[in-house]
């Protein structure tokens, strides 16, 4: 991310033959599930995998289960698609246009539904806690943040487990044409001839504990805030006055009792659809007294759709730990019209200590659903 | 353990189309005959919605609607649960996509999320709260109730909203039968409040002692249809809520269970019986 390397590629997904960028990850087809979990594999939950084997995560897992009990630790995961692209391919096979009949490779359960990633890590990890999936498209894996939290405060669990995956998949890919919100050339968010979003994937983790129990010596970062709001206005276009994004961005300020001066940097939603990057803009105009500093992630990442929510609050995690905010990639020329100071170059302090102290990170979903997140480096 | 009180209730389920229907229904089951929900349902969706909107949205918001005034329905937070979403227009897209130059239908692909019921509602009613979809397979209907009976009692609900909880789940395409055995359509919605004032019942709710424990119906038709659909296994809630005694019920909700305590112990008991015998609607107002 420091070198402004984009992860973004042109398509070359399955026999897609869309003119489009997309973000894949790599290793995902290599990744083969323990023996008794092997009805789950299926490429969503395969990334899930692949993700949860970085960052010393099992370990951490594994601690937080000896710690508070297999039945104290939440689960809480967001997803718009799941493993759907088994049953997609399926439906493809000349097996099922002539039968009609799924072949028996196909387990509904196991991956396809959108329970299928909860279900698949609780089993990995033996989890006996609450669990439940979010999905209300992209804003899924932002607004588990808010569920889990709250379990934690009443008490229905001492810790959680957050995050959310989307793998590509041909209805993604297709459905978002046929609105023509995808871009033929790489994503350009905030750009003044931006043109739409590159489709991308992702997996992200996080373990979410109570702010007495943290290490001082690892950087903890606090959930500071979250904010959630319906635009009530349309299933696929966000109000283009901002109205749902506005609400839960002052939401959001008002859970963590912050003003929004002190809020350093925004992590946009930034699909950029002409549509959502105006709209984001005026919420953000009507949030923010003077222009707030402000990047999409997307352009490294594509739109990860129901991952993009803990995706994103990863980044902004990170912005705080390492003192960094990112550029706003692949950006030419900023669209004049916008309020904000988008971030044309990434800057990364040498200050010892840290400056960027508060990161507010926005996730919008079809059917006018919307979260923000308020990340910090100290507690409420 | 969480509290709340079941201010209003709404279901469209076969046999049942409404609650002043599922009371007659509990006091006398030998009344009920499992019959298919009409194919037509009413919905206070605006005309363009109507048309685009698919049977599962239908469903969920001909059951929601019945639990009050728009206008203050409009207020309350939003969480609908679904164990399978909308797998018709999943069978639709897929069938699009198999065939020569994958021609997927925009509306068909806005409708696919499984927040497409909840935005539908939000946009019907113009409300602007927090709308939460969830599922948990086979135990979206306790994770409704939770995620609702948490979000009414957290502190973030610094104006004491109600919360309006919707729980629907459709019949799955012929592809899918052989794996999900869902018989029935079923739609139920329940409006919960931290208030106890016109309420129908208080719940108190507790992690259970085991999933052995599973709370079942004693009518041959009513215990039908609680097992042909995941929502069902809210009818021995609405059972004990229907015949005003002091109950515990258990529902599925993982290795442990869900235990609900309901009392009826509410000062406005009498005047609420009056209430639902009165009204089409049984609402707090």
């Amino acid at each position: 991310m420091k070198n402004g390397i984009t992860g973004l590629r042109q398509n070359n997904f399955l026999d897609v033959g869309l003119d489009t960028w997309i973000g894949r990850v790599d290793e995902i087809e290599e990744q083969v599930l323990p023996g008794s979990l092997i009805n789950y594999q299926c490429r969503n939950n395969q990334l899930a995998y692949l993700a949860l084997q970085q960052d010393d995560f099992h370990f951490a897992v594994e601690q937080a289960k000896q710690h508070y009990g297999a039945d104290r630790l939440g689960l809480f995961l967001g997803t718009s698609t799941a493993g759907i692209l088994s049953t997609e391919l399926a439906y493809q096979s000349d097996f099922f246009k002539t039968t009609g009949i799924l072949p028996e490779s196909c387990h509904f359960r196991e991956q396809h539904n959108s329970f299928s990633i909860t279900e698949f890590i609780r089993k990995l990890y033996q989890l006996k806690g609450p669990a439940q999936v979010i999905s209300t498209a992209c804003s899924s894996s932002a607004k588990v943040f808010a569920s889990a939290a709250r379990y934690i405060e009443l008490g229905l669990c001492d810790a959680a487990i957050v995050g959310g995956v989307d793998s590509l998949c041909l209805t993604t890919l297709y459905g978002f044409n046929s609105l023509e919100l995808v871009a033929s050339e790489i994503c350009r968010p905030a750009d003044q001839n931006r043109s739409g979003l590159s489709i991308g994937e992702g997996a992200a983790f996080i373990l979410l504990e109570k702010a007495e129990r943290v290490d001082e010596q690892q950087s903890p970062v606090y959930l500071r805030g979250y904010g959630e709001s319906s635009d009530a206005y349309h299933m696929s276009s966000p109000h283009p006055e901002g109205r749902g994004a506005y609400q839960a961005m002052q939401q959001a300020l008002e859970s963590a009792a912050m003003d929004a001066a002190h809020i350093d940097y925004v992590n946009l939603h930034g699909t950029a659809t002409p549509v959502n990057d105006q709209m984001e803009d005026k919420a953000l105009a009507q949030v923010f007294s003077s222009p707030v500093a402000c990047s999409s992630t997307k352009g490294w990442t594509g739109h990860t759709l129901g991952a993009a929510g803990s995706v994103e609050a990863i980044y902004s995690a990170l912005c705080i730990q390492h003192n960094f905010m990112p550029q706003s990639l692949n950006t030419l020329t900023p669209d004049p019209a916008f309020t904000q100071t988008i971030l044309m170059q990434s800057s990364l302090s040498n200050h010892s200590t840290s400056s960027i102290h508060s990161v507010a990170s926005n996730s919008f979903g079809f059917g006018g659903n919307n979260c923000c997140l308020i990340f910090g480096d100290q507690p409420c | 353990m969480l509290t709340c009180y079941i201010k209003a209730i709404g279901i469209t389920a076969p046999g049942i189309k409404n609650w002043t229907e599922a009371q007659s229904i509990f006091q006398c089951p030998e009344k009920h005959k499992v019959q298919a929900i009409d194919k037509k349902l009413g919905t206070l969706l605006p005309a363009n919605e109507r048309r685009r909107a698919t049977r599962v949205t239908q469903l969920a918001l001909s059951a929601a609607q019945q639990t009050g005034d728009p206008k203050e329905l409009s207020q309350c937070l939003q969480i609908f649960s679904s164990s399978n979403g909308d797998l018709t227009t999943f069978n639709q897209i897929s069938l699009a996509l198999a065939m020569e130059g994958r021609p997927v239908s925009p509306t068909r692909f806005h409708n696919s999320v499984h927040n497409a019921p909840a935005g539908y509602w939000s946009i019907a009613t113009q409300s602007q709260t927090a709308s939460t979809s969830i599922t948990a397979y086979s135990d979206s209907l306790s994770a409704g109730l939770l995620e609702a009976a948490v979000q009414l009692n957290s502190s973030d609900n610094k104006q004491q909203r109600d919360c309006l909880l919707v729980c629907y789940d459709e019949i799955p395409p012929p592809a899918f039968q052989s794996q999900l055995k869902v018989l029935q359509e079923f739609a139920c919605a329940l409006i919960l409040s931290q208030s106890s004032d016109n309420a129908l019942a208080k719940i108190e709710i507790a992690s259970g002692s085991g999933s052995e424990s599973i709370s079942s119906l004693s009518s041959h038709s009513l215990e039908e249809l609680r097992l042909s659909n995941p929502q069902a296994m809210i009818l021995p809630l609405l059972n004990v809520i229907a015949l005003q005694k002091d109950e515990a019920v258990t529902l599925p909700y993982f290795e442990q269970g869900l235990d609900l305590q309901i009392t009826f112990q509410l000062s406005n008991k009498t005047c609420l019986k009056k209430q639902d015998n009165t009204h089409s609607k049984t609402h707090s107002s």
